[in-house]
């Protein structure tokens, strides 16, 4: 029987390694699970993990995802009495979460005002300035369209345009020069218009060689709010990040008790409950801004879970039922190290294109301290239709040294036969010098990028891989057979 | 010529040479003694190699073969006899033809059937994920078909354009 009262059935909103992630939270509850499947995703571990998988439909198959009326639609129909967002399509849409609970659902995420005031780039950045917490300078054109180019020229360079709406990398700019900025301008609220309908943009200074911080915040209905420690994200390729670990390395604990504190204040400020995650950008000079506050579970939340043994999404369901956290700040003394790399549909040899291709083969990584959040299986294909994200990589070590090593050999043991993935990039990038040493920053991807390359071959690699693909060509074993013995004794064969 | 593998981009001469016994082949006219035994879980499998064994996960699509080794896919595809009569046969391979670099949706269409194009000139406007990329002629031409339309998604190898080719070109340098 369901440990959470008045919860007996969730419908999980969403799909991949998510959706199977918040199912087996559901199993271990004792909740029945459904969720919303596309026809792409039929026979997904997701689709099969669950108790009752619903169709959607639209146009796309993001598009029935973004479907709010049809999957309160169904929520209704098979009877559920809660939602789960996940992350991405409806997860922060403030009107969705809204109507969720007007159909007598209960929300398993931050209030809608919650959601409307983080979501907004320009409108959080003055509340959190307004509650006494330090942000990058910055120019919002709104204020004043008419001097929002002088006003952005004054914070310095370089300086990031940003849309208000936005986030995710989508439709940023870096400007290092008064020469780049009218277009940059231009560039910038033509993607804002585009990505999210909305072309409302905005100014801050661009912080050198920063560094990506966030805390993990669980708060109750009943004014607890805690914070679950920080993780460093710094690892990022054109703003999606690609591996992040807790405790940051290279922090000392002062900085580790301020940037908490201060994640926890603004939490506490804006009466925030469930999980959630405020974001920070570290300068090499110690000080920290407000970045932004997603109003969610996170991609990286698993990281959390290794070194606290909490599980976040069991968490949110009972904080969604208005049960109070059991947990006190002190009870929660994070141990060891951990680490979650992203494993994605994309070609790091030819400029990270997105890879398609159907799954030949998913054999997931194991052994001691290894997590494997994926929510692939052999018989799939992948397409372009959703997010490159295929599964996520996570280990658990006594501290960040053995954690990189059981991340590297998870890495290189993970097999994904079919679609190519980033798996051998990742594995470049926590076998680098500067990453075991925590010298990470948002641009460790650029600035190393020669050094992250595939390495050549040698020519005894290359033919060791070409006898095994000659030995497993079905024609060719069959002609190894039949050469009769005078050919063969000439060491050559034709056709 | 023998039996051949494309592997990064270069065909690779691999031959069966048979010997009672012991399996060999030879590669680049090196010969070596090599057999290949399945592993216990799928796809594994034992490469014994001039007296090294190597675990190697294999996975196999027609004539594409997927090779896990040492943490790192290659990918080698078997060049069968009908492909190399047709490589033999065109070298060029079909250069009028715009193939889509990787998978993704039509942004823009900036060009119609019948227009005349310059070298460099845009033709459309994709995007990958958030990658938006301008697709532009190779050479001069006149836009024989635009096979895409503005929202439509394609697979990386899909022709998005082709132009015409022979006289029609000078037009285009006129125009």
């Amino acid at each position: 029987m369901t440990s959470v009262p008045g919860i007996e059935k969730v419908l999980i909103a969403n799909r991949g390694e998510i959706a199977l992630r918040v199912a087996k939270a559901l199993r271990r509850l004792g909740i029945a699970s459904a969720a919303v499947v596309h026809a792409e995703d039929a026979g997904s571990p997701a689709a099969l993990a669950v108790d009752e998988a619903c169709e959607i439909e639209g146009d796309t198959p993001v598009a029935a995802h973004l479907d709010a009326d049809q999957i309160i639609r169904i929520a209704g129909e098979i009877g559920a009495d809660a939602l789960h967002p996940g992350y991405g399509f409806l997860a922060e849409n403030a009107p969705f979460a809204e109507a969720v609970e007007a159909a007598g659902i209960t929300w398993i995420g931050p209030t809608p005002e919650a959601i409307r005031l983080m979501g907004d780039k320009i409108e959080s950045r003055k509340f959190v300035s307004e509650a006494g917490y330090p942000l990058t300078p910055s120019a919002s054109e709104e204020e004043d369209p008419s001097t929002f180019a002088v006003r952005a020229e004054t914070i310095g360079f370089p300086l990031l345009i940003k849309a208000s709406a936005g986030g995710g990398g989508k439709g940023m700019q870096i400007v290092r020069s008064a020469s780049e900025l009218c277009q940059a301008i231009e560039l910038a609220r033509s993607e804002a218009l585009r990505y999210f309908a909305d072309d409302r943009i905005y100014a801050e200074r661009y912080v050198e060689s920063p560094r990506h911080v966030e805390v993990q915040i669980l708060a109750d209905a009943h004014g607890k709010v805690l914070h679950l420690g920080e993780r460093d994200c710094s690892i990022q390729r054109r703003f999606q990040k690609l591996v992040e670990e807790t405790p940051a390395p290279a922090m000392d604990d002062d900085l580790r008790g301020r940037i908490c504190a201060q994640a926890v204040g603004i939490a506490e400020a804006a009466g925030y409950r469930n999980a959630g995650t405020v974001e920070f950008v570290l300068a090499p000079d110690g000080e920290f801004y407000f970045l932004e506050m997603n109003t969610r579970l996170q991609v990286e939340h698993p990281v959390t879970e290794m070194v606290t043994g909490i599980d976040l999404v069991e968490e949110q369901i009972k904080v969604a039922a208005g049960i109070p956290l059991a947990l006190e700040q002190d009870e929660i003394q994070p141990e060891g190290a951990s680490i979650e790399c992203r494993l994605c549909a994309e070609d790091p040899d030819e400029d990270f294109r997105p890879a398609v291709g159907p799954l030949l083969l998913v054999q997931p990584p194991e052994g001691p301290g290894v997590r494997f959040d994926g929510g692939i299986s052999a018989g799939q294909e992948v397409t372009t239709a959703f997010d490159p994200l295929l599964a996520k990589v996570i280990v658990h070590g006594r501290d960040r040294a053995e954690a990189i090593e059981r991340m590297r050999k998870a890495l290189s043991e993970t097999v994904i036969l079919g679609c190519t993935t980033n798996a051998a990039y990742l594995e470049r990038i926590l076998g680098h010098a500067d990453f075991a040493d925590g010298r990470v920053e948002t641009g460790f991807i650029p600035s190393h990028e020669a050094e992250l390359a595939s390495p050549p071959l040698s020519a005894a690699e290359r033919d060791t891989i070409l006898a095994a693909a000659a030995l497993s060509n079905r024609d060719f074993v069959e002609r190894v057979s039949a050469v009769p013995e005078p050919a063969a004794s000439i060491g050559d064969w034709q056709n | 010529m023998g039996y051949d593998f494309e592997f990064q981009g270069e065909p690779h001469a691999v031959h069966p040479v048979h010997q009672a016994g012991r399996g060999r082949l030879s590669i680049e006219g090196r010969a070596f003694a090599a057999e290949l035994f399945p592993g216990l879980v799928p796809g594994e499998h034992f490469l014994e190699i001039d007296g090294r064994q190597e675990r190697i996960f294999i996975a196999t699509q027609g004539d594409v073969h997927f090779i896990h080794w040492r943490g790192r896919v290659h990918r080698v595809s078997a060049i069968n006899a009908l492909e190399r009569a047709r490589r033999a046969a065109d070298p060029s391979g079909g250069a009028d033809v715009l193939q889509a670099p990787m998978p993704g949706t039509v942004v823009e269409v900036a060009v119609s059937a019948g227009d005349a194009v310059t070298a460099g000139q845009l033709l459309m406007t994709i995007e990958s994920m958030k990658l938006q990329t301008a697709i532009t002629a190779e050479a001069d031409g006149v836009v024989g078909e635009v096979c895409v339309r503005a929202g439509d998604t394609f697979d990386q190898g899909d022709a998005l354009v082709r132009l015409a080719s022979g006289e029609d070109s000078d037009e285009g340098e006129e125009a």
